[in-house]
This record gives C-alpha cells, sequence and structure tokens, in this order.
C-alpha cells in the first residue's frame, strides 16, 4: 500500500478523520453500555450477597437520575 | 398463531436472557462485516467521477445518518406502546435507544461537516437537512436530560415518552428535506427496495456497512436494555436466582 493510496488524492485527512471518529464513537456507545450494565450487575450482586447475609440491602449507587 | 413467545419475551426475566445470548452474536457478525465493508470502501470500490476519493466518507455518513432516524423512531414507536400500554420493557428499551441514537446522529453531523468541506467549500450550512439533524441531535439530548430530571423512573418514563412521541414529527422532516426545499445536501441516491442510481459496486459495501451499523447498534441496545431492565427490577425475586 503506497502513501499515495492513503493520501486519496487531497481528501486523504478528510477520509481518515471520518473513519477515525467513527471508530471512537463506536467504541464509546459499546464501551457506556457495557459500563452501565456492568455497574448495574455488580450492584445486583452486592444486594444478592447482602441478602443472603441477612443485612440490609445496600441502596444502588448507579442509577442517580436513571439517564439513559 | 401462537403469541406465548412474544407475551414472554416481554417479561424482564426472558427479555435479559434474551439479550444476554444475543450481544454477543450481533456483536461479532457487526465487526467482520464492518471491516469487510470498510476494506471495500476505502481501497477497493472505484473513484467517484465527481468528488474523487471523498465520497468514501459515505461508508461511515449513510449509515450513521441512516440510523440517527431509525433509533428515533424505534424510540417514539417504545414510549408509545410503554406510554399507552404501560409495559415497563418498552420504556427501558426507549430509554437504551436514547445514548446510541444521540452519539450516532453526532458522528452523522461530524462526518457530514467534513464531507462538506471539500465538497461545498464550508463545514456548515443552515441548510433543511443539516439544521432538522441537529434539531434531532437536540430531540436526543432533551430526552435524556429530561429523564435524569426525574428520580422516580415512572415519572422520568411518562414525560420522556410524551417528548419522544412530539418529537417524531422531526423524522419526516430529516428524510424528505432533500426533496421538499431546495436543499445543498445531495438527494437519495440509494434505495433498498427501488431502483438505487449508485453503481453496485459502490452500493454493495455501503449495504452491507448499513446492516453492520444496524447490528452493533442491536449488540449496544443489548447491554443497554440489560442495565435498565437491572436498574428497574432491583427488589425483584429473579435477580437473586439470577447467576450474576
Amino acid at each position: 500500500m503506497t502513501f499515495e493510496a492513503l493520501k486519496m488524492g487531497d481528501y486523504g485527512a478528510y477520509v481518515w478523520s471520518s473513519y477515525a471518529l467513527a471508530l471512537l464513537a463506536l467504541i464509546a456507545m459499546a464501551a457506556i453500555a457495557r459500563n452501565a450494565c456492568n455497574r448495574e450487575l455488580k450492584a445486583a450482586q452486592r444486594r444478592t450477597q447482602a441478602n443472603r447475609n441477612g443485612q440490609p440491602a445496600p441502596t444502588s449507587s448507579t442509577s442517580a437520575g436513571a439517564g439513559a | 398463531m401462537n403469541w406465548i413467545w412474544f407475551h414472554k419475551l416481554a417479561s424482564p426475566p426472558s427479555a435479559y436472557v434474551f439479550a444476554t445470548r444475543l450481544r454477543p452474536w450481533l456483536f461479532w457478525v457487526s465487526v467482520v462485516m464492518m471491516l469487510w465493508a470498510a476494506y471495500q470502501g476505502l481501497f477497493v470500490v472505484p473513484l467517484d467521477y465527481q468528488q474523487k476519493d471523498a465520497f468514501r466518507i459515505i461508508y461511515v455518513h449513510v449509515p450513521v445518518a441512516s440510523l440517527s432516524l431509525l433509533v428515533y423512531s424505534m424510540m417514539a414507536i417504545a414510549a408509545a406502546i410503554g406510554l399507552i400500554w404501560r409495559m415497563k420493557l418498552a420504556h427501558a428499551v426507549a430509554a437504551a435507544c436514547a445514548m446510541p441514537g444521540a452519539i450516532l446522529t453526532t458522528l452523522a453531523l461530524a462526518t457530514g461537516s467534513i464531507w462538506g468541506k471539500p465538497m461545498w467549500g464550508a463545514w456548515w450550512a443552515w441548510d433543511a437537512r443539516l439544521t432538522s439533524e441537529l434539531i434531532l441531535l437536540f430531540l436526543y439530548l432533551g430526552y435524556m436530560a429530561l429523564r435524569a430530571s426525574f428520580d422516580d423512573i415512572g415519572r422520568a418514563d411518562r414525560a420522556s415518552a410524551i417528548l419522544a412521541i412530539v418529537g417524531i414529527v422531526n423524522v419526516p422532516i430529516v428524510k424528505y428535506s432533500v426533496v421538499w426545499w431546495n436543499s445543498l445536501h445531495q438527494g437519495q441516491t440509494l434505495s433498498l427496495f427501488g431502483k438505487s442510481e449508485i453503481d453496485p459496486s459502490m452500493a454493495t459495501p455501503l449495504v452491507v456497512m448499513i446492516f453492520a451499523f444496524l447490528l452493533f447498534f442491536g449488540a449496544v441496545l443489548c447491554d443497554g436494555l440489560r442495565a435498565e431492565i437491572l436498574r428497574r427490577e432491583r427488589n425483584a425475586s429473579w435477580l437473586s436466582e439470577l447467576k450474576v
């Protein structure tokens, strides 16, 4: 693959920056959803553990505002 | 017709298990499809005779712009189902759509702006398509802000559902803005069911990329939905039986 092919005429900066932005957005989208899910799972684990031990269930540290 | 499977899917525990199982399939299939389509779009398809290499931005811009509308429509329909039939899972689906929808809309505006600079000579124009897409972003942000302003999930669901339903009026405006007004933005060149004005060698990777983004969104939605279900069902007995 030559430098000219990557340069894409004079449009390389535009094309590559679009693809880089798309990659960042996809990673962000997946990571935000995954983190939210893991956070809730950990809170559920803590509650289940507390119930098994007969302790009062801890309140979730996660749902401030219940944002999307 | 037996609808038991559908009723079963509408229960939070079943939906949670279904989303957990479906997510890795959607994710990995979308990644493979995206890599193939990106390679084709960047290195294999021929140059556009007018836009030269700049047209390759189409392979990220068109899928995200299409999805920004589709996700909003899905969010509004789910919100309406939740509001009318008081189905909690529908509100959870609507809530889970908002974040990926906002990111996709931002990406559509950003990649459109990057494409606009070499083609129109400007990063931004107050054109009907661009402005209505910007309003779509504000609707997503407004929906998320409204949800976050309530402590009570039930009230957040109802208030945000009304906003989502009212905002659906913007979706046909975005879609048909290039037809209804004299727009700087080019008209539709790809049609899944009608005649496309784009060459098949360029269209095939584009269609694959659109479906790849759709599947990727599906994977993100699965995680978002699981988080929403866990948040809403925190006192439910089925959660303690779940191997979390």
